[in-house]
């Protein structure tokens, strides 16, 4: 057990080595001389020269990666070319917008997928089981900025419950904060609602259908107890590996929908970064939410144990 | 994610071969066909709706009614009418026009995206599971880096070295799909491996990439499509949607993420205008996702009420 847990997050060094890597070699690409750039196109070769060495961009790129690396190791990720903030600043104000957007999001698909989810595979075939998995279909094929837009149209400009747009922050009061998020979050979590749906209602079938559960119904268990006793709990171990996959999608999908409804988070400032041509912004925000999504799915297969005493005490898990 | 597999001796497997052409035998062809129509409607109907949006992507040229670039200032953002049926954009040019061109686009971009995963991903699967070993971790390792960074992410990592514009964002869906692929066609080469016909094939003298061209690739054709199909609507959605960003395809380009972001600008005074290229959108992934999930069912039919 204590071999699996230290396995699992020992893996995650190699990718986090990579991603390093390859937003790295990113910086490294982006056309044009940054030492160029700061000092101006006027400036003489020798003050060029000059920055270019006080930076060690003349140093070979391996030696460049490792000090880029150390910095990173203590918290530097650079700083914005124009508003001269340090990124983590930055990232620091805007993630809260980020993060309250992506668990509202998680909260509204949660909320449609496990009771339709379970109905569904309850009572599969029946119209209500056809009734959402066309709406799942549906939802699937929706484009989230163009259901933002739509939202807004709706409830925003047509019935005028909702503004429009714009964030509100928490400290005028969780109503208007509420009321500001609740279209973005939406627009978010339809998506993700339907993954989680299909997700939960293939695990309730797949586990409605084993014979711990035939067992259980033939001892005379009650139907309701049977499903929520037996059949849940073993369901929502593997759904709970979807919801931290999740959880790192919502985390990306946050740009458009931010963009959508200039809602002033993490998705937002890097899409204005890389437009404004900002790019040291752009690169930490890209690393950071890489790392946050690698750690996402860490601490999920890490509470795998927790919830599976079946994985805890090293049984065959060959049912998943 | 799925539970109990049924174990299936390792004989051969009718399921394999020739199932996309056979309707239930000993009825007259009428019915045998239409039968199979009705069963598979997800199938026909998805293809039928897909097949239309290609040939409306040939023909932007003759059918559209006006050139997607004429512009009419005396007459801009108007309601849908006769002349106009998606009414017109800020600059008076005729929306139903630039969403005709639109297709052209996104279906060139998503299927370039979709063919270069598939391509690579085929390649990379298909040899990391014959070779094992180093190779195998080291690739499974690398495209799951690529696990890491959502699409849009990548997206804009592209877009900072070659600029905005549609090679980034092919490049970025190409990448982000990647895994997917890798993961199929490898896990399906670890299960083919140990058949007797792959040991056949090696006794009888044939060399490893016949083994893996001529034996070992035919069994990924199934799962492939299907996850071409469903790889398109994710492509198409991305495609729009970064476009939508302002990262790759750019203004006065009819396309229709593009003319989404012009839209969301005149939302309440012309909401139509927003409404048509979205349609446009939802109606191209709708219709892929019902291809690759027909494709499943016929592909899988244990698999049914899944």
């Amino acid at each position: 057990m204590a071999r699996y847990l230290i396995w699992r997050a020992v893996s995650v060094i190699p990718t986090l080595a990579g991603i390093t890597v390859l937003v790295f070699l990113v910086t490294v690409f982006i056309p044009g001389d940054p030492a160029q750039v700061l000092a101006g196109a006027e400036a003489p070769p020798e003050v060029v020269a000059g920055l270019r060495h006080q930076w060690g961009l003349d140093q070979p790129v391996y030696v460049r990666y490792a000090v880029w690396v150390t910095n990173i190791a203590s918290g530097n990720l650079g700083e914005s070319y124009f508003s001269h903030q340090t990124v983590l600043r930055l990232v620091g104000r805007a993630f809260p917008v980020t993060l309250e957007l992506a668990v509202l999001s998680l909260l509204i698909a949660i909320l449609i997928a496990v009771p339709s989810g379970i109905i569904s595979a309850v009572k599969p075939s029946s119209w209500f089981d056809l009734g959402a998995t066309a709406a799942g279909f549906v939802g699937l094929s929706i484009p989230g900025f163009w259901l933002g837009i739509m939202l807004i149209y709706l409830f925003g400009a047509e019935l005028r419950w909702l503004p429009a747009g714009g964030f509100v922050p928490l400290s005028r009061g969780l109503g208007a904060n509420l009321r500001s998020m609740i279209l973005p979050a939406i627009a978010l979590g339809t998506f993700a609602s339907t993954q989680l749906m299909r997700y939960l209602r293939a695990g309730m079938l797949d586990v409605l259908n084993a014979d711990y559960i035939r067992t259980a119904r033939a001892k005379g268990v009650a139907a309701a107890a049977v499903l929520v006793r037996h059949a849940m709990r073993n369901a929502l171990i593997p759904f709970m590996t979807v919801l931290g996959v999740q959880m790192g999608y919502l985390l990306g999908g946050t740009v458009i929908t931010e963009s959508v409804f200039a809602l002033p988070g993490v998705g937002r400032l890097v899409l204005n970064a890389i437009l404004n041509r900002d790019y040291q912004v752009a690169v930490g925000i890209i690393l950071l939410i890489a790392a946050a999504f690698v750690l996402v799915n860490l601490v999920v297969d890490l509470l795998y144990p927790v919830l599976d005493p079946r994985v805890r005490l090293g049984q065959s898990t060959s049912w998943r | 994610m799925r539970a109990v597999e049924p174990r299936v001796a390792a004989a051969p497997d009718p399921r394999r071969r020739g199932v996309l052409m056979a309707p239930p035998p000993g009825r007259p062809r009428f019915w045998r066909v239409s039968r199979w129509v009705v069963k598979r409607w997800t199938l026909v109907v998805g293809l039928t709706v897909v097949i239309l949006l290609c040939l409306m992507a040939l023909a932007a040229g003759t059918i559209s009614p006006f050139s997607p670039d004429m512009q009419n200032m005396s007459g801009t953002l108007q309601p849908p009418s006769r002349l106009h049926p998606f009414g017109t954009d800020e600059f008076g040019r005729d929306v139903l026009s630039r969403v005709f061109f639109g297709t052209r686009l996104t279906l060139l971009a998503s299927g370039l995206a979709v063919l270069l995963a598939v391509l690579a991903g085929a390649a990379i699967g298909l040899t990391a599971g014959y070779f094992g070993g180093i190779y195998d971790a080291v690739s499974g390792r690398v495209t799951d880096i690529f696990f890491a960074f959502p699409v849009v992410l990548l997206a804009i990592a592209f877009v900072s070295m070659l600029g905005p514009g549609e090679p980034s964002v092919v490049v970025a869906i190409a990448l982000a799909s990647l895994p997917n692929f890798v993961r199929v066609s490898r896990s399906a080469v670890l299960r083919e491996r140990e058949l007797e016909y792959v040991a056949a094939a090696h006794a009888a003298g044939a060399s490893t990439p016949y083994i893996i061209i001529r034996t070992l690739l035919p069994n990924l054709i199934g799962p492939l499509m299907v996850l071409v199909s469903l790889g398109f609507a994710y492509a198409v959605l991305y495609e729009a949607a970064l476009s939508f960003l302002g990262l790759g395809a750019q203004p006065p380009t009819p396309e229709w993420g593009v003319m989404l972001s012009s839209a969301r600008d005149f939302l309440f005074q012309s909401p139509w205008y927003a409404f048509f290229p979205g349609v446009s959108i939802f109606v191209l992934v709708f219709a892929l996702n019902l291809v690759g999930d027909g494709l499943r069912d016929l592909l899988d039919p244990y698999r049914h009420n899944r």
